[in-house]
């Protein structure tokens, strides 16, 4: 009986933490097989082992220890990105958008479009910690998906300096 | 007195609703069109951005972001000014002041508020010429840090912002 609650405790909080992308990770699967198409799901601690990676590159001490902060609140990643010709049809989008937004209760932060290119960021924000990161990126031909699953608290962000400034 | 001044409340704010409403209407139809470039800022955007700008930042665009609740943009070639004149019918202008109006090599330009208490709460910027710019931006307005952010800002039309400096 104790198993079988863990059990569905588990299963319980593998949905809850899919729900909220749960519309981009069909969109996923549903292109994923197009042809020239890359489809991907890198685990957290891959992405640890990425930005700790490209931490080594850094001279900057300040500069490493943003890369390592950043990479430990990752904690899943995925990713399709279609190159030339995608099938991918505007009306797919919009009808994406509308489900990250309606049925994911995802919130639109910032939209971008000029002409058939588009960039949408989508995020899911709770005690001022991104839980989920979405962005869909449309251009004329090519498109990309990608989906954040993080922990990043937005005094990481700060440490790491982003600035505004054209310069 | 008291349903009169009920009723002054209810026309009050049905008008505030109304005009609001006009500029979702006018953004709504366009940011979907192909032949516009577009840009979306939410609150949530300017919330965070304020949380995250680092201290190295300068500390006016600090202040005018902490402050900003939305931030809307549409842009399109319009050879035969008729964006611009819809827009103008579009929106209640009418209940906006008049910030300041200009014309810079064949441009038109209009600066429009709306304030409350003296404080702007929304300011609207209409580019007419051979191509059409709307920009809409609500909050608590410093105008003159808004246009020392139209500096700072690598956004297409934000540079007419500028102007708003050499008014103050």
């Amino acid at each position: 009986m104790k198993r079988l609650s863990i059990t569905a405790i588990l299963i319980c909080l593998g949905l809850i933490t899919i729900s909220a992308q749960r519309s981009a990770h069909r969109f996923i699967d549903h292109f994923k097989n197009e042809n020239k198409c890359i489809a991907m799901t890198i685990p957290g601690f891959l992405i640890r082992t990425g930005t700790n990676f490209a931490a080594r590159f850094s001279d900057d001490e300040k500069e490493q220890q943003v890369y390592k902060s950043l990479g430990k609140h990752f904690k899943k990643m995925r990713f399709m990105a279609i190159e030339e010709k995608s099938n991918v049809t505007n009306e797919n989008v919009s009808d994406l958008v509308y489900d990250l937004k309606e049925s994911d209760h995802l919130e639109e932060y910032v939209k971008v479009r000029d002409g058939n290119n588009r960039v949408t960021v989508f995020m899911n924000e709770k005690d001022e910690i991104i839980k989920d990161l979405v962005l869909v990126i449309k251009g004329e031909e090519e498109f990309a998906l990608v989906i954040f699953k993080t922990d990043m608290p937005l005094d990481v962000l700060k440490e790491a300096h982003f600035s505004f400034n054209k310069k | 007195m008291k349903h009169l001044l009920f009723i002054f409340l209810s026309f009050v704010l049905t008008t505030t609703a109304f005009s609001q409403g006009a500029i979702e209407k006018y953004f709504s139809k366009y940011e979907d069109d192909e032949n516009f470039s577009a840009v979306y800022v939410s609150p949530k955007m300017f919330k965070m951005a304020a949380k995250v700008l680092s201290e190295q930042e300068n500390q006016d665009l600090q202040d005018v972001v902490k402050d900003l609740k939305g931030l809307r943009i549409l842009k399109v070639d319009d050879p035969t000014g008729s964006y611009f004149k819809e827009a103008k019918k579009m929106i209640p202008t009418d209940e906006y002041e008049v910030l300041m109006t200009a014309r810079d090599e064949g441009q038109k330009l209009h600066f429009l508020t709306k304030d409350n208490n003296d404080v702007i709460e929304e300011l609207l910027l209409f580019v007419g010429g051979d191509e059409f710019i709307v920009m809409s931006f609500i909050g608590k307005i410093d105008l003159e840090k808004i246009a020392k952010l139209a500096k700072s800002l690598d956004i297409e039309g934000a540079e007419h912002l500028g102007k708003l400096e050499k008014k103050n």
